[in-house]
Order: C-alpha cells, then sequence, then structure tokens
C-alpha cells in the first residue's frame, strides 16, 4: 500500500532521533492527546509473544 | 476478487518500524495490526505515528488487536471499562476493520502486568467470555475475533480449544485468528499431526492468520524434547510458513496474514533484514494461493444484531477467587514440587480446573511465563 512521502520521512526521523522520556505506567494516553514528538524515546512494545 | 492482505504487527517501537521501514517504502506492507492498548506507558501519541495508522485507516486496512483486556477475569475490573471507553474513542477515530483479543485471563498484579494464561473450557468461563465479547463488539462496532492460545495444560485442553473458541465467537458472529506459530507450539509440545491439529479449529471463522518465531525451552516434554514457546524473539521457521501454505486454502473468510516480531528481537541490522526476508517469503506464499478464493467473503463478521447488555458485566467471584490464587502460584512458586504443593492446598484442587492432570512440563512453563512478565513490560 501506498504510504505518502511525509509521513514515511516522519517516521524515519522520529525513529533516529528517539532520544529520552521517561515510560510512565498511567492510562494518561488517549486518541484526543497526541502532539508531535520531539525527543521522545520509544519503548518496546510487547503486543503479542507473551510465551 | 477478495484479496488477502500481507500484513505485520506495527506497534510504536521504533525497532519494529525501523524494521519495517523499507518495506513501507517499498509499498509491500498491505495492512497493519496495531496493538492499541499497548500505548499506556505514553502520555502523547506522536503525531507522525497518528498519521501512520490514519493512512491504513483511511483505506481499510487497519486492525486493531488487544493486549490487556482479561478477557475471562472472573471480576468485572474497573481497568476494563476504562479500556472499552478508549476502545470507542479509538474506533471514531480510526476506521478498524476489525478488532480482536487473546484467549485466558492475565495472570498479574495490575492491568499492565502478568501474561495470558488458560482456563477450563465450562459453561461458566464461556458465559464469562460471551459477556465481554459482547461488550468489545459494542465498544467498537465493528467484527470482534479471538487468537487461539499457544499455551495449554494438557492434551485435553488442546484437541477442545477450537470447539470451546467457536461457541465463543459464535455468540457475535464474530471470528478468530488463527496463529500458526501457536500451533505449531500444540504440534510440538503435544507431539500432534498438523491434519490432526487443523481439523479441530472451525476454520470457516478464521479471519486472520498470524505467523512468527519463538524460541526453545530448556525444559523437556513428556518424550524429552525441547518445549516450544511463544516468544516472538526470532526468524519465522520453516515448518511455520509450511503450516501457512497449507492453511490458507482451508480459510475461505481469510482477510489478513501477519507477521508479528518483537521489538526487542530488532534491534540489530540483521535481525531487521531478516525481518524483511520474512515478510517477502511470506508475502509470496499469499500470492501464490490467493487465485483459489472465492468471488467475495461468505461472511463479513459484522455484528447480526445490536448485542443487548445486561447492566452489570457478568462475574463469578469463585473463579476470580481461583484465578488469583493460580496467578500467585505461578509467579511465586520456587519449583515444580513447590508449585504442585500449593496448588494441592488451592482452592483450584480437584475442581474443573483439573490441576491433577496437567503435564508437569507444562506447569513448569506456565510459570516460567507467569514470572517472566510479572513486573510487566
Amino acid at each position: 500500500m501506498k504510504i505518502s512521502k511525509s509521513v514515511l520521512q516522519a517516521i524515519a526521523v522520529a525513529i533516529v532521533v528517539t532520544t529520552t522520556i521517561s515510560a510512565c505506567a498511567n492510562d494518561d494516553v488517549s486518541p484526543e492527546k497526541e502532539k508531535a514528538t520531539k525527543g521522545q524515546k520509544l519503548d518496546p512494545c510487547p503486543a503479542c509473544g507473551m510465551g | 476478487m477478495p484479496k488477502i492482505l500481507s500484513s505485520i504487527a506495527c506497534n510504536l517501537d521504533a525497532h519494529i518500524l525501523l524494521a519495517a521501514l523499507p518495506l513501507f517504502e517499498q509499498q509491500k506492507i498491505e495492512a497493519i495490526e496495531w496493538s492499541f492498548d499497548t500505548l499506556f506507558k505514553y502520555e502523547e501519541i506522536p503525531e507522525w505515528f497518528t498519521d501512520l495508522i490514519s493512512e491504513f485507516s483511511n483505506q481499510g486496512r487497519l486492525v486493531g488487536h488487544g493486549v490487556y483486556f482479561s478477557l475471562f477475569s472472573g471480576k468485572w475490573l474497573p481497568e476494563q471499562d476504562i479500556w472499552l471507553k478508549k476502545l470507542t474513542a479509538f474506533s471514531e477515530r480510526f476506521k478498524f476493520d476489525h478488532i480482536t483479543e487473546h484467549f485466558g485471563f492475565m495472570t498479574g498484579s495490575d492491568f499492565h502486568k502478568g501474561a495470558p494464561i488458560g482456563i477450563p473450557y465450562t459453561k461458566s468461563f464461556l458465559d464469562i467470555g460471551i459477556d465481554r465479547l459482547k461488550r468489545i463488539q459494542d465498544a467498537c462496532q465493528r467484527p470482534v475475533g479471538l487468537e487461539n492460545l499457544a499455551f495449554s495444560y494438557s492434551l485435553e485442553e488442546v484437541r477442545n480449544h477450537g470447539d470451546f473458541l467457536s461457541k465463543l465467537v459464535e455468540s457475535v458472529n464474530g471470528f478468530i485468528i488463527l496463529d500458526l506459530h501457536n500451533l505449531y507450539c500444540q504440534i510440538h509440545n503435544f507431539r500432534m499431526d498438523f491434519e490432526d491439529i487443523i481439523v479441530l479449529y472451525p476454520l470457516e471463522k478464521v479471519r486472520e492468520i498470524h505467523i512468527s518465531g519463538g524460541s526453545w525451552d530448556e525444559r523437556k516434554t513428556a518424550t524429552g524434547e525441547k518445549i516450544r514457546r511463544d516468544t516472538h524473539d526470532d526468524r519465522v521457521p520453516e515448518e511455520v510458513f509450511n503450516l501457512l501454505s497449507a492453511t490458507i486454502p482451508k480459510c475461505p473468510n481469510l482477510k489478513f496474514v501477519v507477521l508479528e516480531q518483537m521489538g526487542t528481537a530488532l534491534t540489530s541490522e540483521e535481525n531487521q533484514l531478516a525481518f524483511q526476508r520474512d515478510f517477502l517469503k511470506m508475502d509470496a506464499i499469499v500470492k501464490s494461493i490467493n487465485y483459489a478464493f472465492p468471488q467475495s467473503l461468505p461472511n463479513n463478521f459484522l455484528p447480526v444484531n445490536r448485542a443487548i447488555l445486561s447492566r452489570f458485566p457478568l462475574e463469578n467471584l469463585a473463579l476470580f477467587e481461583q484465578q488469583q490464587q493460580l496467578s500467585y502460584i505461578l509467579e511465586t512458586a520456587e519449583n515444580f514440587g513447590h508449585a504442585q504443593q500449593l496448588l494441592a492446598k488451592s482452592a483450584l484442587h480437584q475442581t474443573e480446573w483439573k490441576v491433577e492432570n496437567w503435564e508437569p512440563y507444562m506447569l513448569e512453563t506456565a510459570m516460567a511465563i507467569a514470572q517472566k512478565w510479572r513486573n510487566g513490560f
């Protein structure tokens, strides 16, 4: 599937720039609450694989 | 002609995204599966990530895959209420093709700790599962499905898993995800043949297939072989690709085939390249078999009627107490003998859990799984 160049470029920049942000264990995240990532660390995601 | 979409599990994880980026650029990835409830560690969702989700959402190529709902918890938890509210909000924002969760209940002291573990296939648990599936469907207004579990305590459980899944999802005109690495674990750990195990699943209800890699445990099965575990931390074994080729033609309602791998296993360039090769190999298998499918999908798995929900979620506090005791034993027992002693004194002794019939090597494996995930990810 084709993805716009701007989105691909933003992903590429974000995964390179991931630096630090503490991964808090609260439930604050919501679809309404978002903003651009600046200096945000992406923690590993468990998803499946809990075997 | 309906098309099976070659997909990846894509989450807010730098290494998954790094491994997937070349495939995105080459327009190879046709859909993504997003575990929307794994963002609890983040205060804010990065805009670039929601843009990526939106791209797939806008083209009807986004599926949602929950991790933490704990479908069979005997007690209705406040976090399940929050989970449903977030699902509703996400479903209004993004167009999910469907929503799925895992089979089992979560061990662990809080909502984001522990791992999914099986339950006895009884009427009490069937009723709880149906109640929860209806609430998920009501929250998202999309087709709803469940994934088969990799773990079983006994051969009897393995034989009955597909039938129990079928009864559960029937209540919501739902579907199943057939995880072929999970099936591979069952085939290996219980020495079954593919032809014997695959017919135990409701293949007309398979809308999604997962493939992934896993690992060999140091513990041994009854025949002295290593236990296979669904850890998603390695390449897809050749045997699982063979299962994929053999299974696709048996699933007339199949729409998505998803490659899953943990980001923690994609930290090196070598592993990222291997992930890309696995995806292309999966895609080639999917494309080679596509032609055999009917002109339209026989079942769209949409809700037939709006679910009628009881005001209060169904609960069984006796079962919840048993679940808590089991979680505690699995997470804290020092060794197999200790776990057996604790189980013999517990509320699970001589009950429908049939703990007396559990294979010793699978009880040890359950302990390893629960203790691995006791503190969350």
